[in-house]
């Protein structure tokens, strides 16, 4: 009788390697990339700064942003025919929203604009840099 | 005895019962490298908010800097909450930025982030949006 490793397997019969500890890894690397994958896709409007907005040497319109309309030369308009107006003007677009208008009404007009055609895009800081 | 997620304690077939998960094996392994392939790692995020929603450019596959911005004015720089000075001061020179503002968030806020991270040397900032 020789001396029993810790090691040995119980029933000699049984496989040397099973599949029952690579299911359990696989299945709890599955759990992983199903909790930590991200199918939205992510975009990205430009907010100016030295990106790739080109110069255009003219002076540049003020679109005041609100919140349900645009004030394009101090009239009020909706925000697709100021988009339409300013693309065919051909001069760079300053941006200004209105205080309290939300991130999302910003995004939509950027997104106007990028639709319209309308490249050269600034916008004003509302408030500084605190 | 593995005390593995399958293993009921019943007395084990031997080859047979191991052959008989194969086609288990086989979908779960399909599945894991479907994930792989199809999902990118969601970035690590110091509190939830909601961006707006609209149509904008593609985000390039090497990760900007990604600056938070909750609606109640909180920022975060990656995963780490932080105050905006000790965030102006971690900002690299020539960083292109990636602004994740709430979509609640008041766009003049969201504007003066984006300029404060431009004078503390951002070369870009981005406004990140969802497709709607």
């Amino acid at each position: 009788m020789t001396l029993e490793s810790p090691f040995a397997i119980a029933r000699p019969r049984r496989p040397l390697v099973t599949l029952t500890p690579l299911i359990d890894v696989v299945f709890i690397l599955l759990v992983f990339f199903m909790l930590a994958t991200a199918f939205i896709e992510e975009q990205r409007l430009p907010l100016g700064g030295t990106g790739d907005a080109p110069s255009i040497d003219a002076p540049p319109l003020q679109v005041y942003l609100r919140t349900g309309d645009v004030q394009l030369g101090g009239v009020a308009m909706p925000l697709e025919r100021a988009a339409a107006e300013v693309a065919g003007a051909g001069r760079p677009v300053v941006l200004e929203p209105a205080p309290g208008v939300p991130v999302q009404r910003l995004a939509e007009a950027l997104a106007a604009l990028r639709r319209a055609g309308v490249t050269a895009v600034a916008v004003a800081a509302g408030e500084p840099g605190r | 005895m593995s005390g593995g997620l399958f293993s009921t304690g019943a007395p084990r077939r031997g080859a047979l019962g191991d052959e008989a998960m194969l086609p288990l094996v086989n979908v779960v392994l399909l599945l894991l490298v479907f994930f792989m392939v199809a999902g990118s790692l969601r970035p690590p995020e110091a509190f939830p908010l909601d961006p707006a929603r609209a149509e904008g450019e593609a985000v390039g596959a090497a990760g900007p800097l990604r600056v938070s911005l909750s609606a109640d004015g909180r920022v975060a720089l990656g995963g780490q909450s932080l105050t905006r000075d000790a965030l102006m001061a971690q900002v690299p020179r020539g960083a292109a930025v990636l602004l994740r503002a709430d979509a609640g968030a008041a766009a003049s806020a969201a504007l003066g982030l984006a300029r404060g991270l431009q004078e503390a040397g951002a070369r870009r900032v981005d406004l990140l949006v969802l497709t709607p």
